[in-house]
């Protein structure tokens, strides 16, 4: 599903996202002010920056994102009217993958390499000892941990009605049952359900 | 027998299956006899989850061999080549783990995994792993045959919409060309749109001039019909002059539509500057005239008396 590769030593790396979609193309996301899931299609501008937000959670540094990576669209949560970007309204589901893709292919190596490099330092050190006024003899060993298996996103199902805004032509789904739609969840433009 | 399934019951499936396959994937390694108990009794019970692992398990494999060869000094770990053999074959030695845990720890050991934690691992990224990532696909796809296709609506921006007194469409037409005009006033009609002539939509003993300038007030259209009869442009001259001041007024959204039938006079003067077309028949006619219109109608939905 997703795929990293580690360039430039360590300074750069690059993350494959790849999320289920609906057989509509649309992926589900949740409000994060009121929790209630509706569906927008895809933006792959919007995932980086999503995988963006959870590095920089993780404590990462986060540098340039790609020329096609432009800051996504905000979005307007169907039921509630909460404004956020686009990156901030994903589920949890979601959010876990990112975070879990993350861990397994950028924290993971490099906590296994820094230990590695540790019990190098250290090994090599405790075999020079000896010639000061106080010896010691250290060991450590470190057990590299075993690399979890790549995250699973999806299957989604097709579930929901498609709303198309006629203001900007973009579409999104909402549960069959909710009709009180007012505003353009991408423009802001007052509209009408028809 | 084919099981039908509700699309809440497809979305039910989906949620559970993802929430026990990453439990399985992914929860804490002390836990993993239990999170595959708890993925494979999923497996065995779910409506959805039985569609696609039916035929499986319906293949002729051995898992007995495969762990024999995965687990022995030099393991050989390789998979049938076909994809709904080596399914099958991973959905049995689930089974088997399950049934014998020390399986898992002989395939580590034969892998050079020496810990609880490497072998689970090893056990997860070999087997589990892939079987999950398959399944996913062929789960997915079998909920979206089971799910119909979805209903679209539409958001039309309030702008957009106009008031219930401004979308007629003004039929100008001298009375020789009535059954002409009748036909464009039933089309339009059934069509769902709001066309005005004259002797309809007047009441009786109704004043002519005063009821023709309402009728133009609340249109967003004039349409005038050039035929062989016509003569001259006398007849339509204050009603040429209601359109115009319409259009003045209106701007876009008031059109003056003139549709002029083979072997008809020239189009007259006064309606030269606006939308004029030739037409050889009435289809062709109410083709030019939806055309030039400055509403459209909607959504499609089925008619009343069918639902």
């Amino acid at each position: 599903m997703g795929d990293s590769d580690q360039t430039d030593e360590h300074t750069k790396v690059t993350f494959g996202v790849s999320m289920g979609t609906d057989r509509d193309g649309f992926l589900r996301r949740a409000c994060d002010s009121c929790g209630r899931e509706f569906k927008t299609e895809t933006d792959p501008a919007d995932l980086q920056w999503a995988l963006g937000a959870q590095c920089q959670r993780m404590g990462l540094d986060v540098g340039d994102r790609d020329g096609e990576s432009a800051r996504p669209d905000s979005l307007t949560c169907p039921f509630c009217k909460h404004e956020a970007a686009g990156s901030e309204m994903h589920t949890n589901e979601t959010v876990e993958y990112l975070q879990r893709l993350v861990y397994r292919d950028y924290m993971l190596p490099q906590i296994n390499q820094t230990f590695a490099g540790l019990e190098e330092t250290i090994g090599r050190g405790a075999h020079g000892s000896g010639r000061g006024f106080l010896s010691m003899s250290l060991k450590f060993t470190h057990n590299r941990t075993p690399t979890p298996p790549r995250p699973v996103h999806g299957p989604e199902a097709p579930d929901m009605k498609i709303v198309t805004f006629l203001c900007c032509g973009k579409r999104i789904k909402v549960p069959e049952s909710w009709f009180a739609i007012d505003l353009c969840v991408y423009c802001k433009t007052s509209v009408l359900l028809v | 027998m084919e099981v039908i399934l509700t699309s809440d019951q497809v979305a039910n499936s989906l949620r559970q299956f993802k929430s026990r396959r990453d439990s399985l994937l992914h929860d804490d390694i002390a836990t993993f006899e239990h999170q595959l108990g708890r993925f494979l009794d999923f497996c065995a019970n779910d409506p959805l989850a039985r569609k696609v692992l039916a035929p499986a398990e319906a293949r002729t494999v051995d898992p007995e061999a495969w762990w024999d060869a995965a687990s022995q000094h030099n393991p050989d770990a390789s998979f049938p080549s076909d994809p709904d053999d080596e399914l099958g074959l991973r959905y049995r030695l689930l089974q088997s783990a399950r049934t014998d845990p020390n399986r898992i720890f002989n395939l580590g050991i034969a892998h050079h995994q020496n810990k609880r934690d490497g072998w689970v691992e090893f056990f997860r990224t070999l087997i589990v792993r892939p079987f999950a990532d398959e399944l996913s696909h062929r789960i997915g796809e079998a909920a979206n045959l089971a799910t119909p296709e979805a209903r679209s609506v539409q958001a039309v921006p309030l702008s957009r919409i106009p008031r219930a007194n401004e979308t007629k469409i003004f039929l100008s037409h001298k009375s020789v060309d009535k059954p002409l005009v009748y036909r464009y006033y039933h089309a339009l009609k059934t069509l769902g749109f709001d066309p005005w002539l004259d002797e309809r939509a007047m009441p009786a003993g109704a004043n002519l001039e005063r009821e023709v300038l309402r009728g133009f007030e609340e249109s967003c259209a004039a349409v005038f019909f050039i035929t062989a009869s016509f003569k001259d442009e006398k007849y339509l001259a204050a009603e040429v002059d209601y359109a115009v001041m319409q259009k003045r007024k209106k701007e876009k959204k008031f059109a003056i539509v003139t549709l002029r039938y083979t072997n008809a006079a020239a189009v007259p003067g006064l309606l030269t500057p606006y939308i004029y077309k030739d037409v050889s028949n009435d289809l062709e006619g109410f083709e030019e005239l939806l055309k030039a219109l400055p509403i459209e109608l909607g959504q499609v939905r089925w008619k009343s008396h069918i639902v």
